[in-house]
């Protein structure tokens, strides 16, 4: 996997490339907790180029997610793939993450 | 691609889909030069669960043992995602290991430590995950076998079938591709063996992963199978669809799905003569 971040009118995007997995969680978790540990209101989750997400990553979204709560911050995933929706689904916590087409719409909106 | 979560819940969309994952040629085994495992092949595609049935003694638990690695067979090849366990060098064979769980037949729980520690286990053992994001993996698990809420209770305070299902939670912390199930029913009344037998159905439709069950229960075994294998002195007896076995007429089959005494399958089966054993040196 690889990752890496820009800022687009302002707000920080993190684009990923490849699978998120047991392995790798951890490095989009050290990533998002910079984020949110500034307090980022939002965080824009680009994963266009994820074809996989294991629990290990739903649950890394899912603590931005928290640490992002006391400050109303949001976490908002673009162009998640079908396999990456149905886990979210699955796991009923399509919720918690507004999704976008792409990652303008998500900056934008 | 990766399709680990996409195994569909038809069985034409499995037998499209699924790529092979365990293979077992031609595996026999010996102990103390008793043949316990004779001959036995078989296979399992990704979203497909096999069932392996039989009388208790028949071999089915060193049939998995062999399956897992965790003993060789004497002759034949078990390969697991295409590659030979009994070649691999450790790490790749610890590669591997991350790649399937296993449901004990116990439980097999560490009794001194809670729910919650059980099945987070093997993720702080394997993964490098830090502790918020382990809790919340323990949890989603937790959930998905029903038990969320129950994190702080001592195995001991458990009750059988919940004993299982934490085993199960802890199989499918690292998001396996296979489970191997021995006897996940067994000592369970008639609802939570039904409990248990939907978990099992609910984790290959909706995860897509794998699954070999051992199991001398038929009900739970007609309601879990994709395809059956009949184990009887260590040979493969039978194997088929469920409709097929169902519809059997091999008696040996017969008796045993049926749950008969009377058949094929005599109530003695030493293979050594009583008077032998009693008199001989
Ligand atoms: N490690 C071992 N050493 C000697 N005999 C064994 C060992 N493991 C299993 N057996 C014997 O092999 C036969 C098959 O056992 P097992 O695979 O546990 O059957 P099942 O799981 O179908 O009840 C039994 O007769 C058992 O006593
Ligand atoms: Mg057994």
């Amino acid at each position: 996997m690889k990752l890496s971040n820009r800022t687009v009118s302002g707000v920080p995007v993190v684009d990923i490339e490849g699978d998120v997995d047991m392995y790798t969680s951890p490095g989009l978790r050290e990533q998002l907790a910079r984020f949110t540990s500034k307090q980022q209101k939002r965080i824009v989750v680009n994963l266009e180029g994820v074809e996989f997400m294991d629990s290990s990553g739903i649950a890394t979204l899912v603590q931005a997610y928290k640490e992002a709560q006391p400050f109303n911050g949001e976490v908002c995933l673009a162009s998640p793939a079908g396999n990456v929706l149905r886990v979210l689904k699955l796991s009923n916590l399509t919720s918690l993450f507004p999704v976008f087409d792409s990652v303008d719409e998500a900056v934008n909106s | 691609m990766k399709t680990r979560f996409s195994g569909g819940s038809s069985v034409s969309e499995k037998a499209q889909l699924g790529v092979e994952v365990v293979r077992a040629d031609h595996i026999s085994k010996a102990f103390d030069g008793r043949m316990v495992l004779s001959d036995v092949s078989l296979s399992v595609r990704k979203g497909e669960t096999l069932v392996v049935m039989g009388r208790s003694g028949s071999g089915k638990t060193t049939c998995l043992r062999i399956l897992m690695g965790q003993e060789t067979a004497d002759t034949g090849q078990v390969l697991l995602f295409d590659q030979n366990i009994a070649t691999l060098k450790k790490k790749d064979l610890n590669g591997i290991r991350r790649r399937f769980g296993v449901v004990f037949q116990s439980g097999a729980l560490l009794n001194s430590l809670n729910v919650f520690e059980n099945v987070a286990l093997p993720l702080r053992k394997l993964t490098e995950l830090d502790r918020a994001v382990i809790e919340i993996v323990v949890k989603l698990k937790l959930e998905q076998v029903g038990l969320r809420g129950f994190e702080y209770l001592m195995p001991a305070q458990l009750s059988g079938g919940m004993r299982k299902r934490v085993g199960i939670a802890r199989a499918l912390a690292l998001d396996p591709e296979i489970i191997f199930y021995d006897e996940p029913t067994s000592g369970l009344d008639p609802v939570m063996t039904a409990v248990i037998s939907q978990l099992i159905r609910e984790i290959s439709s909706s995860l897509g992963v794998a699954s070999v069950v051992v199991t001398h229960d038929m009900e739970s075994a007609f309601s879990v199978a994709d395809q059956m294998l009949m184990l009887y002195l260590g040979e493969v007896v039978a194997r088929g669809t469920p409709e097929e076995i169902r519809g059997t007429d091999e008696e040996l089959v017969r008796q045993f799905v049926d749950g008969k005494a009377e058949g094929p399958i005599p109530l003695r089966q030493a293979t050594t003569d009583l008077l032998e054993d009693l008199l001989g040196g």
